[in-house]
C-alpha cells in the first residue's frame, strides 16, 4: 500500500510539472512578438489608452464575503471528524455539535439581520 | 517493488490522464455538437483528416494547433511577469491533482495482492478533492490581478467571491453525506452504493441523500465557473473575464483547466450521489460469479448494438454522390466496426471455450467497472453541458441570495435532519 502511494505520488509530481511545461513551451512556435505600441496596452474594449490604475480598491463587500467564508470554514472543519464517526458518538456527540453549530447559526442570523449580504 | 505493482500504477495513471486532460477535447466537441444540438444547429462538421470527420471531433484538436501556433503574447503594460505565466499553470495542475483520487473500480485482487484502482491510491478522497478544487481559485485570482487590465481584475474578484461563496454550502452538502457513508475513502463509499435499499433500490446517493445531491450539484456548477454561474467569464459584460489578456497555449492551460474541473466535478457527483463505478443490481460479487453469463451477454449484444449504430451512420453520413467523402468515411468506420466485433468477440469465444480463470476474471470485472465509471461521467458531462445551454447567466447579487440565503441554510438542515435521522434510528 505504501510503496504504492509512493511510486504514484512521484509519477504524478513528474506528470504536474512536465505537462504545463510542455504547455507553455509550446508558445515558442508561434510568430515573433510584433512590438506595436497599441498592442502594449492592456485591452479594454479597443480604447487606444489605457486609463486609470487597475490596481484599484474595491467594493468592501467582497472583503465581508470573504471574512464569512473563512468563518464557515472553520465550524465545516471542525465537523469533517464528526461527521465520520457520529454513529460511535452518538447522543452525546449530536448535543455537543448541535450547540457548536447553533451558536454560528445565531451568527448567521445576525449577518442576514445586518444586511451584510444584500446587495445594494 | 515487483512488476505487477508498476504495472497496475502505470495504468490508473493512464486511466486518470485518459479521463482527465484526454477527456478535454472530447468535452469541447460534445459541448460544441450539444450547442449546436439545442440551437437547432449542425455544429462544427467540416474538419476533417483524409476524410475522417467523426462527426466534427477532429475540430477539437484542430482548435489545439491552431492554439499552439499563435504568437505567445504578453502586453507590455503587465509588470508581473512571472505571477502572469504562473496563474494559468496553478488552475491547471489544481483541476488535474483533483482529479488522481477518483476510483474507477473496485479493488483489484491479483494472486494475494490487492491493488486500489485510483490514480493516487490514497484514502483522503473528499478532503483532497475539495483542498485542490479549492486552490484553484488562486490560479484565476493571480492571473487576474497580474494581468494589469480592469476587465481581468473584475472578472478574478468575481470569481473569488463566487466560489468562496458556494464553497461553504459545498462542504456542509457534503458533510451531510459524510454523516451517511461513515467514511472519506471514496472506495468504501462506493462500496457502501453497492448495497440495496428495502431489497430493490440502489442504495445510491441521489436517493439516500436528494437535497444534498441538488446543493451539491448547483454548487458544482459554481465551483467549475460553468453557466449559469460563469460570471467570473462573462464576456458579454467584461470581455474574456479573468484570462483576456492570455493567448496562445497560456489561454490553452486556462481552457484545458476549465474543463479538466468540469470533468473532475463530474467525477466526484457520480462517485458520491450516482454510485462510481457500480452498475445498477451488479455488484462486484454478482459480477464475479456469474461472468460467463455476462460474457454470452456481451457475445449476442456487441454486434446487435454495433449493426444498429452502423444503421444509424449509414443514414446519415452518406452522400448520393459515389465519390464525396462521407461515403468513404462511412465505408471505413464500418470496416473498423467489423474488425472490431470480430476481435473482441473471437476474445471472448477463447475465454468461454477455455474458461478465464481467477485473476482473468478480476480483470475483466474491473475493465467493466472502469467503462460503467466512462459512462456515467460522460452523462453527467452532458448535464452540465445541458445546462450551459439552456440557462442564462445569473447576476451578481442573484448569485450572492442563491448561495449565503437559500443553499447554506437548506445545507446546516440538511444536516441537522441526518444527524438525528442517523442516530435516533440507529441506521
Amino acid at each position: 500500500m505504501s510503496s504504492q502511494v509512493f511510486l504514484a505520488s512521484s509519477i504524478i509530481v513528474v506528470l504536474v510539472i512536465a505537462i504545463p511545461i510542455l504547455f507553455l513551451a509550446t508558445g515558442k512556435l508561434g510568430p515573433k512578438n510584433k512590438k506595436q505600441k497599441e498592442k502594449n496596452i492592456s485591452y479594454e474594449s479597443g480604447v487606444t489608452k489605457s486609463i486609470g490604475n487597475s490596481n484599484n480598491p474595491f467594493s468592501v463587500k467582497f472583503y465581508l464575503v470573504a471574512l464569512l467564508f473563512v468563518l464557515f470554514d472553520v465550524e465545516i472543519i471542525f465537523m469533517f471528524p464528526w461527521a465520520v464517526d457520529v454513529r460511535e458518538l452518538g447522543w452525546f456527540g449530536i448535543v455537543e455539535m448541535f450547540t457548536f453549530m447553533a451558536l454560528l447559526l445565531a451568527g448567521l442570523i445576525y449577518v442576514y439581520k445586518a444586511k451584510a449580504l444584500t446587495w445594494q | 517493488m515487483n512488476i505487477i505493482l508498476i504495472i497496475v500504477i502505470v495504468v490508473n495513471i493512464i486511466i486518470a490522464l485518459l479521463f482527465s486532460l484526454g477527456a478535454a477535447p472530447i468535452l469541447v466537441w460534445v459541448e460544441r455538437r450539444v450547442a449546436g444540438f439545442i440551437q437547432d444547429r449542425l455544429g462544427p462538421n467540416r474538419c476533417n483528416i483524409a476524410g475522417f470527420r467523426l462527426g466534427g471531433l477532429i475540430q477539437s484538436f484542430a482548435d489545439m494547433l491552431k492554439l499552439v501556433f499563435k504568437e505567445d503574447f504578453r502586453a507590455g503594460a503587465i509588470k508581473e511577469k512571472f505571477v502572469f505565466s504562473i496563474a494559468p499553470v496553478i488552475v491547471f495542475a489544481s483541476a488535474f491533482l483533483s482529479y488522481m483520487v477518483m476510483p474507477f473500480a473496485d479493488d483489484l485482487v491479483i494472486g494475494s495482492q490487492t491493488f486500489v484502482m485510483q490514480g493516487l491510491p490514497i484514502n483522503l478522497g473528499v478532503l483532497w478533492f475539495l483542498a485542490f478544487a479549492g486552490l484553484s481559485i488562486y490560479g484565476i485570482i493571480l492571473g487576474g490581478w497580474a494581468s494589469n487590465n480592469k476587465y481581468s481584475l473584475l472578472g478574478s474578484i468575481r470569481a473569488g467571491a463566487q466560489v468562496i461563496s458556494y464553497e461553504a454550502s459545498m462542504t456542509l452538502a457534503l458533510i451531510s453525506l459524510l454523516i451517511t457513508y461513515g467514511s472519506i475513502n471514496l472506495v468504501d463509499i462506493v462500496n457502501f452504493q453497492g448495497k440495496l435499499l428495502f431489497g430493490f433500490i440502489p442504495a445510491w446517493g441521489v436517493v439516500m441523500q436528494p437535497l444534498a445531491a441538488i446543493i451539491f450539484i448547483v454548487t458544482a456548477f459554481a465551483e467549475a465557473n460553468r453557466t449559469p454561474f460563469d460570471i467570473a467569464e462573462g464576456e458579454s459584460e467584461i470581455v474574456g473575464g479573468y484570462h483576456t489578456e492570455y493567448s496562445a497555449m497560456k489561454f490553452g492551460l486556462f481552457f484545458v483547466g476549465e474543463y479538466v474541473a468540469m470533468s473532475a466535478s463530474s467525477a466526484l457527483i457520480v462517485t458520491l450521489f450516482f454510485g462510481g463505478y457500480n452498475l445498477p443490481w451488479l455488484g462486484t460479487a454478482t459480477l464475479k460469479e456469474h461472468f460467463s453469463a455476462i460474457m454470452w451477454i456481451i457475445v449476442v449484444a456487441l454486434p446487435l448494438l454495433s449493426f444498429l449504430f452502423g444503421r444509424w451512420i449509414v443514414k446519415n453520413n452518406v452522400w448520393p454522390k459515389t465519390d464525396d467523402i462521407r461515403n468513404k468515411e462511412t465505408k471505413w468506420l464500418l470496416r473498423m466496426m467489423v474488425l472490431m466485433n470480430m476481435v473482441i468477440i473471437a476474445i471472448l469465444a477463447y475465454f468461454l471455450y477455455s474458461g478465464i480463470g481467477v485473476t482473468g476474471t478480476n480483470i475483466a470485472v474491473a475493465v467493466i467497472q472502469v467503462a460503467t465509471f466512462a459512462i456515467k461521467l460522460l452523462l453527467m458531462n452532458f448535464v452540465f453541458v445541458w445546462v450551459r445551454w439552456t440557462l442564462p447567466r445569473f447576476r451578481y447579487d442573484q448569485l450572492q441570495n442563491l448561495g449565503w440565503k437559500v443553499l447554506l441554510p437548506l445545507s446546516i438542515a440538511n444536516i441537522f435532519l441526518t444527524a438525528l435521522v442517523v442516530v435516533g434510528f440507529g441506521v
